[in-house]
């Protein structure tokens, strides 16, 4: 053999194994419960999807095959699950629901060949797909969810398993959405699902090339989980627990107030007030929801009233308003879904006396005391409700100690033993209640301010700064520039001098730091927080206070009366519509925005933009802002786009739940436009459109004109039309306005 | 009796015994073909309307083959396309009164925007689907998830029911 053959079939030989090595690793293997399967399935690459023999899946799936060649159909049988499909189409029918494939089935040599993953599916197998090696694995799955369900109250969900196979919960962003996996399960085939309603929705999805099991859980509202216990095992189910709701609030004929949830209960913080008379219990993670409520006759409370007061974390209000001269006090209970409150016996008061630097008195009944400090001459108040004092309890104990001079006995009214201590300056205390016999309560004041925490919080609009004091403190806020720095003085008399963490600089705040110096033979503690840019402050907190709390507004000063909160359509990575000369309609849009805001500005209107740059706001986000600054008015601005370049013209939307000043704002502001901009008046029209849908205010979308029509997309170009656009729309919104005058 | 008149008889009995087996095989298989004529509602010239176009569906699954009737678009040259190129139905399923459609993304990343264009692809969907019987409500999911919005502007959080304003 000459050297130029040999070379010549060496490269053939090369080139032929090259060639058969990417065919091999383009082929992949198959197992099945461990058991490689390649040979016998014949895979077959198609349009990039796997597909193998239909005669040998059947056989390996002991199902039974059908082929109707006249239809160019394939029906495979497996007990009560039919699946048929066409040459030629990706969908294929099992019983009554359709599904795309990967790929459509093929004839290759006289044999049909059918999408792989697609088949083993619907028959029931999970598929773990291994890049690395090219395999797939396919399982039986090792447990069935049987039915997605309410637990008692809908206070949990329920999901009823055969037996339980490895899971996790994946919390989104998003507060309404929740993700439960579990790892090769599968819905049994008559899974129900009892969940799904208006306001929730349940689904289920495979994660692509893993046997995972993916539950997904939408609700309408804030799913109202505690992050901490949220699923667990119970009786061979998984329970996904939300938090309790309140079920009733009843009077009942032996003398209480029962306070009854569907699920165990915290301990409420209580607090009174005075004029009126009410005691407010504010209960940590408990929900609001239809409760009954049921106060009969009794001499003690007028009414009940509930709120959710807040969110994240929950709490849950109950304002009581008192009768005259009642009070009520917390009972244990055994019970852990239920308060019971009972009216208080007369306590009696005795044993007053100052030690270790503390006001120490005992009570014969557990006493709630109101305490607060008043100024000139400073002293310290402690008024005992429903109490009465001892006969032969002192009037007043002398103490001359640093802080604390006297201590003081009387009778306020006919229900309130009052507690004076004469201080020589104003200080925090903190009351404590320890239970020492069956009748013996000893209670214990202890003087002194001090620093709790200092905390940023950056919300949208602001930042907000919150120093927190042990008790009331006289302080100062001053406003300095070059650079821009807020300053809070707190008097240093009133505040040990001790050091306290500062938190990390947050939104506008860049620096912190704290010091403290005598101003005017006065001690004064001072807070300085740096700021990379001012608008304006507000501080919220009275003085004193307690809480220092003072808003750093990050954007132009906001009044919540006659605010008009404008949206810019689209914006960020979502173009709008665009026209063929590829003008963007979230550029029009937000340059139609600026226009408008700047002549509402100028007309004394305060106004609000979703979005001031090209970015990206959700639509939530959008309804969210408007609803949260409370609104008087949301204007969206958009324009529009069809198919045919013909569609022209201007129309105004508003929403179908609303009318009345809505419907009023849309027809003012659509007729101005008409006569403004002689385009096409195609009216005022109702559209569950989502912005103008979900905000509280009265709310318009406007579709100015058509950046699809040749002759609207030159107007839309040009500067005047911008310009007469928003002065159309502003002078809408003046006319709407003017409606509300006197 | 006449062998020959015997064999026709025979002959007769057992071809319309195997017509007939045929016929009932086949219908069983639910593919020999249902044909249907449904309404199919596309857009008007101007944007301001849905109108119908009658057109006979041959198909396993009426649903799904009028939604992809409404993919191919209109044959009237007056009427205007309402779904973008690319759609493809992914899912389609009934859920009590509600038909479920799940699109690959296409439908969004295809399309032309508007708050009309948005409208007009909507209610060309829903308005159809809701023709059939028992069926009230058609909810949207893109790629599996449920959304919000096709292109910023309709709520399709929540299922939507017909709009007969728009399809007179
Ligand atoms: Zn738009």
């Amino acid at each position: 053999m000459s050297n130029k053959k040999f070379i010549i079939i060496l490269l053939f030989l090369i080139i032929l194994i090259a060639t058969q090595t990417t065919l091999a690793t383009n082929i992949p293997d198959i197992y099945i419960n461990g058991q490689n399967i390649t040979e016998k399935l014949d895979p077959i690459r198609s349009n990039g999807a796997v597909l193998v023999r239909s005669l040998a899946l059947a056989d390996s799936l002991e199902a039974e095959l059908k082929w109707l060649g006249d239809i160019n159909t394939l029906n495979i049988t497996k007990e009560d699950k039919t699946v048929k499909m066409m040459v030629e189409s990706p969908y294929i029918q099992i019983n009554s629901t359709t599904i795309r494939t990967e790929s459509p089935m093929v004839i290759k040599d006289n044999n049909t060949y059918i999408p792989f993953t697609g088949i083993m599916n619907v028959f029931g197998f999970l598929i773990e797909y291994d890049k690395i090696s090219n395999s797939y694995y396919l399982f039986k799955p090792q447990s069935f969810l049987k039915e997605v369900t309410w637990g008692p109250n809908r206070q949990s969900l329920v999901l009823k398993m055969d037996n339980i196979a490895p899971y996790r919960l994946k919390l989104t962003d998003d507060p309404k959405k929740l993700i439960v996996e579990i790892e090769k399960a599968a819905l049994e085939a008559d899974f129900k699902d009892n969940v799904s309603d208006k306001n929730y929705y349940f689904t289920n999805k495979r994660i692509e090339n893993q046997a995972t099991l993916q539950l997904v859980i939408t609700s309408k509202y804030p799913l109202p989980i505690n992050s901490d216990e949220v699923i667990s095992e119970e009786n061979g189910n998984l329970l996904i627990r939300f938090m309790p709701q309140i079920t009733s609030i009843n009077w009942q004929k032996e003398g209480s107030l029962e306070i009854q949830a569907n699920g165990s209960v915290n301990k409420p913080e209580v607090s009174f007030l005075e004029e009126p008379r009410r005691m407010v219990l504010d209960i940590p993670d408990l929900l609001l929801s239809e409760f009954e409520k049921n106060l009969d006759e009794n001499e003690w409370i007028k009414d009940v009233r509930v709120s959710q007061f807040q969110f994240e974390p929950t709490i849950l209000r109950i304002v009581l308003d008192l009768e005259e001269e009642k009070y009520l006090n917390i009972v244990q209970q055994q019970d852990s879904k239920k308060i019971v409150l009972k009216p208080v016996q007369r306590a009696r008061i005795f044993d007053l006396k100052y030690e270790d630097h503390q006001i120490v008195f005992k009570t014969d009944a557990p006493v709630e005391p109101d305490l607060f400090t008043l100024e000139d001459p400073a002293r310290l108040v402690i008024n005992l409700f429903n109490t009465y004092r001892e006969d032969n309890m002192q009037d007043e104990v002398d103490i001359k100690e640093n802080l604390v001079e006297r201590i003081r006995v009387g009778r306020f009214d006919s229900q309130v033993v009052r507690i004076v201590a004469d201080l020589s300056e104003i200080t925090a205390y903190e009351w404590e209640q320890e239970q020492f016999s069956k009748d013996v309560y000893v209670h214990s004041i202890k003087m002194a301010n001090k620093f709790d925490d200092i905390e940023l919080l950056d919300q949208n609009l602001y930042t907000n700064i919150n120093i927190n004091v042990s008790g009331k403190v006289d302080y100062e806020v001053k406003k300095f520039s070059f650079p821009h720095r807020v300053v809070v003085d707190i008097n240093g008399k009133e505040i040990t001098p001790e050091e306290i963490d500062l938190p990390e600089p947050m939104g506008i705040v860049k620096e912190m730091r704290m010091s403290r110096f005598e101003l005017d033979d006065e001690e004064v503690t001072r807070i300085v927080f740096e700021l990379s840019e001012y608008f304006n402050h507000n501080v919220i907190s009275d003085n004193p206070d307690s809480k220092i709390n003072i808003a750093l507004a990050k954007s132009e000063i906001l009044s919540e009366n006659n605010l008009i909160v404008i949206d810019a359509g689209h914006g960020g990575f979502d173009p709008g519509a665009v026209s063929k000369h590829d003008v963007q309609e979230k550029v029009v849009n937000l340059q139609i925005v600026q226009k408008l805001a700047n002549i509402l500005r100028s007309q004394g209107f305060k106004v609000l933009l979703t979005r001031e740059d090209d970015s990206f706001v959700s639509l939530n986000k959008r309804v969210e802002i408007a609803n949260e600054k409370g609104a008087r008015i949301f204007i969206s601005i958009h324009n529009n786009s069809s198919t045919k370049n013909t569609s022209e013209g201007t129309e105004t939307f508003i929403a179908p739940n609303k009318s009345g000043d809505s419907l009023l704002l849309a027809q003012k502001i659509q007729k101005e436009l008409i006569r403004e901009l002689c385009l096409v008046d195609r009216g005022v029209k109702k559209e569950h459109l989502y912005v103008i849908k979900y905000t509280k205010m009265p709310a318009v979308l406007i579709e100015v004109a058509f950046l699809s029509n040749p002759t609207e997309e030159k107007l839309l170009k040009n500067k005047e039309f911008i310009t007469n656009s928003a002065i159309a729309i502003s002078r809408g919104i003046v006319d709407y306005f003017d409606k509300f005058k006197d | 009796m006449n062998k020959k008149i015997f064999k026709l008889i025979i002959t007769v009995v057992i071809a319309v015994l195997i017509i007939g087996a045929a016929y009932i095989f086949l219908s069983d298989t639910n593919l020999f073909v249902k044909e249907k004529k449904v309404n199919l509602y596309f857009g008007t010239d101007d944007a301001m309307n849905l109108k119908l176009e009658k057109r006979d569906i041959r198909g396993r699954n009426l649903y799904l083959e009028a939604v992809m009737e409404l993919i191919k678009g209109p044959t009237d040259p007056n009427l205007t396309k309402t779904i973008p190129d690319g759609t493809e139905v992914l899912n389609i399923s009934k859920d009590g009164d509600i038909i479920v459609v799940d699109f690959n993304d296409k439908i969004v990343k295809n399309h032309w925007g508007g708050s009309t264009g948005e409208r007009i692809t909507v209610y060309s969907i829903v308005n159809t689907l809701g023709q059939f019987e028992k069926i009230n409500k058609v909810k949207f999911l893109i790629e599996g998830e449920e959304v919000n919005t096709l292109v910023g502007h309709m709520d399709l959080s929540t299922p939507l029911e017909p709009n007969p304003e728009l399809s007179q």
